[in-house]
């Protein structure tokens, strides 16, 4: 079953669905939410409070078909963020904004292209790699990671630009 | 709508697409890229960098049982406690534990005495003061972004309405370099929504205003007042506008600091 069937499925209150839905994403989810957070007991709150949100509300889904691995890693990330930020910014998952029209799940499964795009991750000069990081992860402003490395606000610029223009060119080729 | 001289910087849009950027530029950049295609396209493609970027981490093992757990609540109608209330309670478990931790190495003679007290600071201490305390100084913050998310809402369904009138406000000709502002109104509801580029600096004391000029020949009505930012960026987000108002055209003026009821000659720059 692809994204969208298992959806629909979902919006049928299939809990077998829900569950394969489980297992093809939550490991995704939850090691991003792991990321930022890095206490297993919140992460997993947040990957069941965001999983919970599909089971609720499968509509807002399925009218981006195909994109769902991809929400689901942003809004992860997203509502992780907003739990170190005071706790109080959970975002509903229907407001948040899709990250782009394109058909990213299929994307991500080409699994060819995902590793690639690992390897360049991997590769990443270390400066830059931490700047990236420090930015996903941890939420921090450009302004935050210079004060927090010491390295001047242009440099941590130049290296969050770079390392992303990395990142894309691995997607491109 | 996507003629732009001005483009939002790498840098910005990938503070944007991270969602790192302060409210005060988020309001602006939210309203420059709802209108320019260009930059919106580019920021769609950062999302897609970053979305890949988060994608590819390597991955962790799920906790024992959590997929049982998941399962568990599919059909539970009560919420578990969030994230935010199981660090709450946390907090107060630990601090009442390490209370209790430091009364027993109290020395015997004062075990009755400290007892009482640290019963005193249990209940009235940590719960009263500690824990309403923390959430006293959260609350601002709470009600802030309760107030700024209703205010997002607001412009995301006013900007993806179709209805809205749209108008360019330009000084004499256009050329990339002359000031530009945008406009998008919609009289039904008085929602007005207006962006500027290569605005220079008004002079000192003064400030920009924008005016609504009715359909009707009445007075123009003042749309809010706009100080350009060094790259000569603007916006003017939802001001107080009377809703049933047809406007004709739609203008800029230089005014005194604070503004003015009535608009000051010469019109700066306008447009319909």
């Amino acid at each position: 079953m692809d994204d969208a069937e298992l959806l629909e499925a979902v919006a049928r209150k299939d809990e077998s669905a829900m569950a394969a839905l489980f297992d093809r994403y939550s490991g995704l989810v939850y090691s991003i939410a792991l990321r930022v957070l890095r206490e297993p007991e919140l992460a997993e709150d947040v990957m069941q409070e965001v999983l919970l949100q599909v089971w609720r509300q499968p509509g807002g889904f399925l009218s981006q078909k195909g994109s769902l691995g991809s929400w689901l890693a942003v809004v992860s990330r997203n509502r992780a963020i907003d739990v170190i930020r005071r706790r109080a910014r959970l975002t509903p998952l229907e407001e948040m904004v899709l990250p782009e029209p394109r058909n990213l799940q299929r994307t991500i499964e080409d699994s060819r292209m995902m590793d690639r795009v690992r390897e360049a991750v991997e590769t990443l000069p270390e400066e830059q790699q931490s700047s990236l990081h420090m930015a996903y992860f941890d939420g921090l402003t450009h302004i935050e990671i210079s004060e927090r490395t010491g390295a001047p606000l242009g440099t941590v610029k130049t290296r969050i630009r770079s390392a992303l223009a990395t990142v894309r060119k691995a997607l491109q080729v | 709508m996507s003629n732009h001289a001005f483009h939002l910087e790498e840098d910005d849009l990938i503070q944007y697409a991270l969602g790192t950027l302060k409210d005060t530029q988020l309001t602006q950049f939210t309203a420059h890229i709802s209108l320019c295609n260009v930059c919106r396209g580019r920021l769609a493609q950062y999302r897609t960098d970053l979305a890949v970027f988060g994608a590819v981490q390597p991955p962790s093992s799920l906790p024992d049982g959590a997929r049982e757990r998941f399962l568990a609540r599919l059909n539970n109608p009560a919420p578990s406690p969030s994230a935010l209330e199981k660090i709450r309670t946390r907090s107060r478990a630990y601090l009442f534990s390490k209370a209790f931790r430091h009364w027993m190495d109290t020395p015997a003679p004062l075990l009755i005495l400290s007892g009482a007290l640290a019963i005193a600071l249990t209940f009235v201490g940590y719960d009263d003061l500690s824990h309403i305390h923390q959430l006293r100084q959260m609350q601002p913050e709470i009600n802030r972004f309760e107030r700024e998310s209703s205010k997002f809402q607001e412009l995301e369904d006013f900007l993806r309405g179709t209805n809205a009138q749209d108008a360019t406000l330009r000084r004499g000709i256009n050329t990339n370099k002359e000031p530009e502002g945008h406009v998008l109104y919609s009289a039904v509801n008085g929602r007005l929504v207006f962006t500027a580029t290569n605005m220079p600096g008004p002079p000192p004391g003064k400030t920009y205003e924008l005016w609504v000029l009715p359909a009707n020949g009445g007075n123009p009505i003042p749309a809010g007042t706009f100080t350009p930012d060094l790259q000569g960026s603007a916006a003017i987000v939802f001001p107080e506008i009377p809703a049933n108002v047809q406007a004709s055209s739609f203008g800029v003026t230089v005014e005194d600091q604070g503004g003015s009821n009535t608009p000051t000659l010469p019109i700066y720059m306008s447009g319909q």
